[in-house]
């Protein structure tokens, strides 16, 4: 997993409350995370997602993680692709 | 005006970056699954001054794709098809390690979205390293 080293892109998904218990929407972050493998950079995101948590955002997990092909400084980069049969 | 001002602002990224994505059909000959259709959807990370610039700079690569002709798909000669623009958004913080690119609300309830959470081999990075 080594040559994955580098760029990720993480969903992190929060359920948002108003502070009084009552549950409203769903609310996606989409991120950038550095990391030398796809693990890593999972924890990381979940990391990042506990940390974030609070009163009014619970993290509820990483909803996506991809790896990132090329450098992001570089400007015009393809981030991922997706393959659909319609 | 100022509504206009304030519209426009939801479109600049503060950063001068965009994220966007393209859309291309695959058509491949001689395909088992000729008469279905193939789409690509490629995202990518932009560095640009405006949503009007990103924007014109994905159509042009999308352009780009399908005026190169023919590459191979699986042993088949096959083209591209740029169908158009598919997402363009500004992107909130400059790239950096847990920087936010953008953030959505969803149309879903957080049981629901608990429900159908993925498990690790399911993300995008594992289910690809896992392919046969």
């Amino acid at each position: 997993m080594s040559e994955l080293k580098g760029w990720f892109f993480a969903s992190l998904v929060f359920a948002t409350s108003n502070g009084s218990g009552d549950t409203g929407v769903v609310r996606q972050y989409n991120i950038l995370v550095w990391a030398v493998d796809p693990d890593e950079a999972l924890t990381k995101a979940q990391a990042m997602g506990a940390n974030r948590s609070s009163d009014v955002e619970n993290f509820l997990g990483v909803q996506e993680l991809l790896s990132i092909d090329g450098e992001v400084q570089d400007g015009v980069e393809l981030v991922w692709c997706e393959e659909l049969w319609v | 005006m100022q509504k206009t001002a304030l519209a426009e602002d939801v479109n600049l990224s503060p950063v001068g970056w965009y994220v966007g994505e393209i859309a291309l059909q695959e058509l491949v000959e001689g395909s088992a699954k000729e008469q279905d259709l193939l789409i690509w959807r490629n995202t990518y990370l932009l560095k640009e001054s405006s949503r009007q610039l990103s924007l014109q700079r994905l159509e042009a690569m999308g352009q780009q794709e399908q005026d190169a002709g023919e590459h191979t798909s699986d042993g088949h000669d096959a083209e591209w098809r740029f169908l158009g623009v598919s997402m363009l958004r500004p992107v909130k913080e400059l790239p950096s390690n847990g920087s936010l690119l953008w953030c959505e609300l969803l149309n879903l309830s957080s049981t629901q979205t608990m429900l159908t959470m993925p498990s690790r081999d399911e993300l995008g990075v594992f289910t690809w390293l896992n392919r046969v």
